[in-house]
């Protein structure tokens, strides 16, 4: 490992799943590179993994936070129609839940995204751990009667 | 040895930085990052 004026020299190659060299980079042994620029090669050789990765860091950040759980927990913000139905909806039923402001709450739109295939729908429902994307009147009173939460 | 991109990696057995052997085909079915480098105070 030395180059022809006789220095130190690193070399990094990335060889993929099926033994194929997708990256060759040799310098100089102080010259080396930031992480993230084989992490960028990384996720583009294997997009697959890179998404995985992504979304096993979600989990984890989201299993950081401190979310209620228990009864009805109702994933919402303080302007979207769907959630002001489902108060309403609720309040008629006299159904006690909470709600969890998503935009000013630490995590919540991860957590969000994770249950509705990356979208941060409003409202969504942790119903006793059962979850329902959106406001679906009929979907909302069968999860309910599952939890023994409404007759 | 003339590698390029695209070729396949030539198999070979090493000593890795912590003293045990890295056999490249045993890593087959992952993504692999190799890194040569000389170790601190060795002659190489």
């Amino acid at each position: 490992l030395r180059s022809k004026e006789g220095r130190s020299e690193r070399a990094l190659f990335l060889i993929d799943k099926d033994g194929i060299i997708r990256y060759i980079d040799i310098h100089d042994i102080d010259d080396q590179p930031d992480n993230e620029v084989l992490l960028a090669e990384l996720r583009r050789i294997d997009p697959q993994a890179a998404a995985a990765a992504t979304r096993r860091a979600a989990v984890e950040a989201v299993e950081k936070v401190d979310l209620p759980h228990g009864g009805i927990v109702m994933y919402c913000n303080n302007w979207c129609p769907a959630c002001k139905k489902a108060r309403a909806w609720l309040g008629a039923r006299n159904l006690p839940y909470r709600e969890v402001d998503v935009p000013n709450t630490p995590g919540a739109a991860d957590q969000v995204r994770l249950w509705a295939n990356g979208n941060v729908t409003t409202p969504t429902f942790d119903i006793d751990g059962t979850i329902l994307v959106d406001f679906n009147e009929q979907k909302l009173e069968e999860a309910l009667k599952q939890a023994n939460l409404l007759k | 040895m003339g590698l390029k991109v695209g070729q396949k990696a030539p198999d070979f057995t090493l000593p890795s930085h912590l003293g045990q052997k890295v056999t490249l085909s045993e890593l087959r079915g992952h993504n692999v990052v190799l890194a040569f480098f000389p170790m601190a105070w060795t002659p190489v």
